[in-house]
């Protein structure tokens, strides 16, 4: 292909690309306008227009110096605290799950005698445990902690525990008879064969974890995102409880893309052996 | 034929049309029609169970249902989305509103403050051998109070500042009323900030530092709020108050003590006689508005507010002292 050609189709790819994104964010784009026009119109000082919040939004959490990357102090005050709450519970519930739903999936008669307890966990809303958890821990980040972890644990331990006992029976069968040491079949069979079922109890936890980060803080806390909001509402300041609601948002979508790329990267293997089409299912 | 089928249609629609429209209620208060209004709620007023029982509100032409509400600024929302007709908030959450530019009123006092030398019906509760024994020990201490940024946060702060404690130094915990005290006692917290009455059977275990808001002056703890243009509609918000008053009048009356008791503890499920026993907030219809203004000012010294704003208009006319 001639320079000219490689120039015209990347062009055309950039276009493509670009084209997929403005579709993709249209939708976006036209309910902030109707949202802004709207709440101009209505005046509501409860829904202020996206422009208000945007401003709120910079003084809030961006309006410190280049030196601290733009972030304010009532970023560090807040959202800091809150984020180290969401990553040692979240990576106690990823760390205890993955364990005991390969111990439980491996060792049938574990499965067998922790499954009632197991299934009693799941239906205990955790949010109900707040106060328990209050008493246990004190008025502490060790309550918050403990939250996150308790919901997050359970979505994690029963995919992983789904994904170890759906192994393929063909490839454990081989595994065998290729006669692999333990760690060797852990390491190249069973962690990586039950790997996409952990990955989507992890996924399914990041969003767990975001509520219950907001919700424990709304109750008993010193500092945080849930603080803040509850803060500002007491106060009447709406633009900036919207622009903490903005933030969660976007904190949302960045665990999410991270979790994508680390995936992408973890499971390429995966996404080669899948069948044809399975893309996105 | 035709012409009686057409008159007794004529009749049946006039008759719906009396009882859906007239019936003796209006919705904003006109003349000689009682006004069904919606008023929020913490729970048992000891003002609203004596007017409903005693027909204070029937008699100034208010037919009054209670709806609970879970806060100040959710009953400002409630009176602003005309789910309710007046809110109850104390007045640091109703000034904070209006300075917001939320279109409302106040239309009524209804609790002050018990200020010396009735006996102090607030307090800073620690342990009883806790080593706090003064303001100046609270530094660095967590404190518990029932909402963060509402009043007993608002009027604690205030004190820690006068008492030369920099507020900023005290961590401010909002937990239930209800889990303060056991709160204090296992460690949890320091101090917590409530009234003696929620004390519960804890009275022996702690001991109060002391009145946050005796060093106030009159805070207005619970005050009736209106959307402005309710209260212009008609004279439905002037009858609420002149029945607050009456009430107040009553209240006050050492003669209807006991009975106002024993109608709360009904309510409330706690016998007369605790209820009796433990130090009262006073009951207060009248705005002073000088007291508003002060409290404004506290807002602005805990830089909650940036600058007082002007409350003549806040204030009906018919509300003021």
């Amino acid at each position: 292909m001639s320079d000219h050609g490689a120039k015209r189709s990347s062009l055309a790819a950039s276009a493509q690309a670009m084209g997929r994104g403005v579709q993709s964010l249209w939708l976006l784009a036209a309910l902030l306008v109707v949202w802004e026009i709207a709440a101009r119109l209505a005046g509501s000082l409860f829904v202020p227009p996206v422009s208000q919040i945007f401003v709120a939004f910079v003084d809030t959490w961006l309006s410190g110096s280049p030196s601290s990357l733009f972030l304010s102090d009532q970023f560090r005050v807040d959202v800091l605290p809150s984020l180290a709450r969401l990553g040692l519970g979240y990576g106690a519930a990823a760390a205890i799950g993955i364990s005991a739903g390969i111990l439980i999936g491996v060792w049938r008669p574990a499965g067998a005698f922790f499954n009632p307890l197991i299934r009693l966990g799941m239906s205990v809303p955790v949010t109900a445990l707040l106060p328990i958890a209050i008493v246990l821990f004190g008025i502490t980040s060790g309550m918050n902690v403990f939250l996150i972890a308790l919901g997050c644990l359970w979505p994690i331990l029963i995919n992983t525990y789904d994904g170890v006992r759906g192994l393929d029976r063909t490839v454990v069968t081989a595994a065998r008879s290729m006669r692999l040491t333990r760690r060797r079949y852990f390491l190249q069979v069973l962690l990586p064969g039950a790997s996409p079922a952990i990955f989507v109890g992890m996924r399914i936890s990041i969003g767990i974890a975001l509520v219950l980060m907001v919700i424990s803080e709304l109750y008993a806390a010193t500092a945080g995102l849930g603080f803040y909001i509850v803060s500002q509402q007491r106060l009447f300041r709406f633009p900036e409880l919207w622009a903490a609601i903005v933030l969660l948002a976007l904190l949302g979508i960045l665990f999410n893309a991270i979790f994508a790329v680390v995936e992408r990267v973890l499971l390429r293997w995966h996404r080669n052996v899948r069948p044809e089409g399975a893309e996105g299912h | 034929m035709i012409s009686r089928r057409i008159g007794a249609a004529a009749a049946v629609t006039a008759l719906l049309f009396a009882s859906a429209c007239g019936g003796g209620y209006d919705a904003a208060g006109s003349a000689n029609a009682t006004t069904k209004v919606s008023v929020t709620t913490f729970g048992c007023e000891i003002w609203n169970t004596w007017a409903i029982s005693k027909g204070v509100y029937v008699k100034h032409r208010l037919d009054v249902e209670l709806v609970r509400s879970g806060g100040g600024s959710a009953a400002v929302a409630a009176v602003l989305s005309g789910a309710a007709d007046f809110g109850y908030v104390n007045g640091y959450t109703a000034i904070n509103a209006y300075n917001t530019g939320f279109p409302i009123q106040m239309v009524s006092g209804a609790n002050v403050n018990a200020l010396p030398p009735a006996k102090p019906a607030q307090g800073v509760f620690v342990g009883k051998d806790s080593p706090i024994t003064s303001p100046a020990d609270l530094a660095g201490k967590k404190i518990a109070v029932n909402e963060i940024n509402g009043i007993n946060q608002i009027v604690t702060a205030s004190w820690l500042k006068a008492n030369g404690v920099e507020p900023e130094s005290v961590s401010f915990v909002a937990l239930p009323f209800a889990e303060q005290i056991p709160a204090v006692l296992s460690g949890r917290v320091d101090a917590a900030q409530l009234g003696y009455s929620l004390l519960g059977n804890n009275n022996d275990g702690v001991r109060s530092l002391a009145d946050p808001f005796a060093s106030s002056n009159k805070v207005y703890i619970a005050t009736y709020v209106a959307a402005k243009s309710f209260v212009a509609k008609g004279d439905a918000a002037k009858r609420f108050h002149e029945a607050m008053t009456e009430t107040a009048q009553q209240l006050n009356d050492p003669a209807n003590k006991d009975e106002s008791f024993r109608l709360l503890s009904e309510c409330q499920k706690v016998p007369a006689e605790t209820l009796a026993a433990q130090p009262q907030n006073a009951i207060e219809a009248a705005v002073d508005l000088a007291a508003l203004d002060r409290m404004a000012q506290q807002m602005v010294d805990l830089k909650m507010m940036q600058k007082k704003p002007d409350l003549e208009p806040f204030v009906t006319d018919f509300a003021r002292s």
